[in-house]
C-alpha cells in the first residue's frame, strides 16, 4: 500500500534547483544591486528580485548552457520591472503622509566596514549615494536601466543591448541622454564633490 | 568634427565604445576645446560617482523564499488542474468510481426496494383485499341478523375485531 508523501522536489527538480541556486549565488549581489537601483528601496527591490528569479527558475530549462547566466537574469529582472511599473501606473497612487519617502532612506552600510575612511567621509558618501539614488529615480525607466547597467554594473554596450533587447545605437543614445539628465539633476552636488575631491 | 558632434560621442568615448579613429579625433578636440573638455570632465565625474555607489546588503533568505514561492505555485497549479480536469486524478480514480457504480447497480438489481420495483407497490393491498365471496357472505349475515330474534342477534354479532378492510365497506340493508 502506498503512503502519501508531502510535496517535495523530485530528484531531477532537486538537481535543477541546486544548479540554479549555484548560478544565482555567484551573481546574487550584483542582481540585488541592480534591482535596488531600479526601485530605490529595499522592499520593492526584494520583491522585484524574487519575481525575476522565480521567472528565471521556471524558464531555466530554456536557458542555453554556456551563455551568460547573469545577463539572462538581468534581462528577466528588467522585463519584470517594466511590467510592475506598468501595473503600478494603472493603479491610483496611495501614500501615507506619515510614511517617509523611500528616496530619503539611508543607504545601507557595506557588509565589510572600511576602517581606512574617516567617519565624515563615510557620512558624506552615504549622503551623496542617497542623493544620486533620488536623482536616478527621476530618470525615465529605459534611461535609468541603461545608466545603471553601464556605470554601476559595468556592462559593455553590447551586453546592455542584449539585456535591454535593443540596438547598440539605442543603448548609446539612452546612456548619453540619461547621463546628461542626471548631470543636470546632480550639478550642485557634483561641483561640491569636485571641489572637495 | 564640431563641438555638437563631439559632445554626442563623449559618453561613448568615456566608455571606450568608439573606434580607434573616432577616439583619436575626439582626444585631439578635447585638447583644444575648453567647453567640450568641461563636458567630458563632468560626465567622467558622474560615471565615477555612480561606480562608487555602495551595494546594499542583499537579503539572506532570498533563495529559500523563492523555493517556497515555487512550491506554492506548483501546488496551486496542481490544485487548479484537479479542479478543472478530473482525469488529473489518474486511472485509480476512474477505476474506483467505476467499481462504486457497478456495486450500486448490482445491489439495486439483486435487492430491489418497493420504490425501485413498481410491481411491489400493489402487492400488499391485493393480498388483504376481500374476495367477492367474503363480501357476499357478510351481506348475507347482515340479512340473517335482521330476521333473527333478539337473543340470537347478540350471538351473531362478531365478538372479535373485523377485518380492517371490511370495516370501511358500506353494507346495503
Amino acid at each position: 500500500m502506498e503512503q502519501t508523501q508531502p510535496l517535495t522536489l523530485t530528484q531531477s527538480a532537486s538537481s535543477r534547483w541546486e544548479e540554479f541556486e549555484k548560478e544565482v549565488a555567484d551573481h546574487e549581489k550584483a542582481l540585488y544591486h541592480f534591482a535596488y537601483r531600479l526601485c530605490g528601496n529595499p522592499e520593492d527591490a526584494q520583491d522585484l528580485l524574487q519575481e525575476g528569479l522565480l521567472k528565471a527558475y521556471r524558464s531555466y530549462n530554456r536557458f542555453k548552457k554556456g551563455t551568460s547566466f547573469d545577463r539572462w537574469v538581468f534581462q528577466i529582472i528588467y522585463r519584470s520591472f517594466v511590467d510592475l511599473y506598468r501595473k503600478k501606473k494603472r493603479r491610483p497612487f496611495v501614500s501615507s503622509l506619515n510614511e517617509t519617502s523611500p528616496h530619503f532612506e539611508q543607504e545601507k552600510p557595506p557588509e565589510v566596514p572600511d576602517y581606512s575612511a574617516l567617519p565624515e567621509e563615510m557620512a558624506l558618501k552615504q549622503e551623496l549615494g542617497a542623493i544620486i539614488q533620488k536623482s536616478l529615480l527621476k530618470l525615465p525607466n529605459e534611461f535609468r536601466a541603461a545608466v545603471i547597467l553601464c556605470d554601476v554594473q559595468g556592462f559593455s554596450y553590447e551586453e546592455i543591448s542584449q539585456i535591454l533587447q535593443c540596438s547598440l545605437g539605442t543603448v548609446r543614445s539612452r546612456i548619453h541622454r540619461g547621463r546628461r539628465l542626471l548631470r543636470e539633476l546632480l550639478r550642485p552636488y557634483l561641483i561640491g564633490e569636485r571641489r572637495g575631491g | 568634427m564640431n563641438c555638437q558632434k563631439v559632445q554626442s560621442l563623449l559618453s561613448a568615448y568615456l566608455d571606450q565604445e568608439l573606434t580607434t579613429e573616432e577616439r583619436r579625433i575626439i582626444r585631439q578636440h578635447l585638447f583644444t576645446c575648453r567647453t567640450c573638455s568641461l563636458e567630458y570632465e563632468s560626465l567622467s565625474l558622474l560615471k565615477s560617482s555612480l561606480g562608487s555607489l555602495e551595494a546594499p546588503a542583499e537579503p539572506k533568505d532570498l533563495l529559500s523564499k523563492i523555493l517556497v514561492a515555487q512550491g506554492d505555485s506548483a501546488s496551486a497549479i496542481a490544485l487548479s488542474r484537479i479542479a478543472f480536469n478530473p482525469w488529473a486524478f489518474g486511472k485509480r480514480f476512474v477505476m474506483a468510481a467505476a467499481c462504486v457504480f457497478l456495486f450500486l447497480g448490482a445491489a439495486l438489481w439483486l435487492f430491489p426496494t418497493p420504490k425501485s420495483n413498481p410491481m411491489m407497490t400493489n402487492a400488499t393491498p391485493q393480498t388483504l383485499r376481500p374476495t367477492s365471496e367474503q363480501v357476499i357472505m357478510v351481506r348475507h349475515m347482515d340479512k340473517e341478523e335482521d330476521s333473527a330474534p333478539e337473543d340470537l342477534k347478540q350471538e351473531m354479532k362478531p365478538s372479535g375485531p373485523q377485518h380492517p378492510l371490511l370495516m370501511g365497506i358500506p353494507v346495503s340493508r
